[in-house]
């Protein structure tokens, strides 16, 4: 399904990662580790189509992705380590305003049923900018909920900022979609491997 | 596409809503600088009339360039250019969303408030719809080319300086054109060569800009 062939990137002269092959399946999840500076959030970025790699390429259903562009990108769900919130609009806003782009169309009962479920009930029709970190993050997550027909999950850093009950939540919801087949990659500074099912890439 | 579209027009101009500040500074801007252009000329009417469309046409320029930042730098910022670029929508088609916000804030507010502008400057009716046809050609020109220099300059540091470095050269020919017009008008000259041209930058500049755009947000992200 997705195959990274003889991926290499430099910063400069700072070789981030060079020749770098793997290939995932339906069902598969692969957890990016590494120092900081290691090339963690490089790699997402040119999995997801962000970036491009000096050399190598990001092989989706046997196609170059580069070159099949507009089918690949509707395929994959990108969270980077900026939530892409809007300060001044609601959660329910920038959810109901965001997921239109992203292929998704829920009725205005679903988003308040899916930010009452992130325990964002208090405070779902506030303005972004008054919310913790956390609950930002909580929000972006609540996408989630949203893009199962997006294969190819891309999390940067998604337990950043989380406390324990959001963090177990949002195990959950990636083991499902692992579980229906979806594809997941992500990083994280846990010293523990939050998905147990996630092989391993280090990039140390 | 045209959900995408809509979705995104519709999110922009809430966020306008949300920082009136942001869109009054921009028309009071614009209101202050042509209004004390009759006070330093003086009101001698033949000299008003004369300076009246290039005072508004360099009023209407700069309200323009005052908010060009706005276009892609908050979106930058805050990781919403990511989930657009991922979006599987058109780049372009976001774009012109994005564009037509930047001008229903920014340039509509001026063509609406020009003709009574023009008024202090002592146009006449048939002037001042001049005025209107011209503005509303040529603003959103200013729209489009501008935010190829705020795209070009994305995280760039100073990029709001630099953008007006590398725009100001292209929006000269539209004030050459739409003040002209106004002006050759009240020469009793022809009008028509004025407006052929200022429709050709605006079918150019809707052709091209959004391909441009969308390149450079590309390249910006990467």
């Amino acid at each position: 399904m997705l195959q990274i062939q003889n991926l290499s990137f430099a910063r400069g002269k700072n070789v981030l990662f060079e020749n770098l092959n793997f290939s995932m399946t339906e069902g598969d999840a692969m957890r990016v580790t590494g120092s900081n500076g290691s090339g963690k959030t490089t790699l997402l970025r040119i999995v997801s189509g962000l970036c491009r790699p000096d050399n190598g390429a990001v092989v989706w259903h046997g196609a170059v992705a580069q070159k099949n562009e507009s089918e690949f990108v509707r395929s994959v769900n990108f969270l980077g380590h900026d939530d892409g919130l809007k300060k001044q609009l609601t959660a329910t806003e920038n959810l109901k305003l965001m997921l239109p782009l992203l292929g998704a169309s829920p009725t205005d009962i679903e988003i308040s049923a899916a930010l009452d479920a992130a325990g964002l009930e208090a405070v779902k029709h506030k303005p972004v900018m008054n919310m913790s970190a956390g609950q930002k993050r909580r929000v972006a997550l609540t996408r989630l909920d949203f893009m199962r027909h997006r294969v190819l999950w891309v999390l940067d850093e998604p337990f950043t900022s989380l406390d324990v009950s959001a963090i177990s939540a949002l195990v959950v919801k990636l083991r499902a979609h692992i579980e229906s087949g979806g594809v997941l990659i992500f990083t994280t500074h846990q010293d523990f491997n939050v998905v147990p099912e996630a092989s391993s890439l280090s990039l140390d | 596409m045209y959900k995408a579209f809509i979705s995104l027009l519709r999110k922009e101009l809430l966020l306008a809503l949300r920082q009136k500040t942001d869109v009054v500074t921009v028309l009071f801007f614009f209101l202050i600088v042509s209004s004390l252009f009759p006070f330093a000329v003086g009101p001698e009417l033949n000299t008003l009339k004369i300076i009246g469309p290039g005072v508004i046409w360099v009023g209407a320029l700069l309200c323009s360039l005052l908010a060009l930042h706005r276009v892609f730098e908050t979106d930058f910022n805050d990781g919403s250019l990511e989930h657009l670029v991922l979006s599987g929508e058109p780049l372009t088609v976001l774009v012109i969303a994005k564009i037509s916000a930047h001008w229903l804030i920014t340039g509509l507010p001026v063509v609406i408030v020009a003709p009574f502008i023009g008024l202090q400057f002592g146009l006449s009716a048939a002037s001042l719809s001049l005025l209107l046809g011209t503005l509303l050609l040529g603003t959103p020109v200013l729209s489009l080319v501008g935010s190829i220099g705020a795209a070009l300059t994305l995280g760039v540091r100073g990029g709001t300086a630099l953008t007006s470095i590398l725009i100001l050269p292209f929006y000269v020919p539209v004030l050459i054109f739409g003040a002209g017009a106004v002006v050759a008008d009240l020469q009793g000259l022809s009008i028509d060569g004025h407006l052929s041209i200022l429709t050709a930058m605006l079918c150019l500049s809707v052709a091209l800009a959004p391909l441009a755009i969308a390149s450079a947000i590309k390249i910006a992200l990467e």
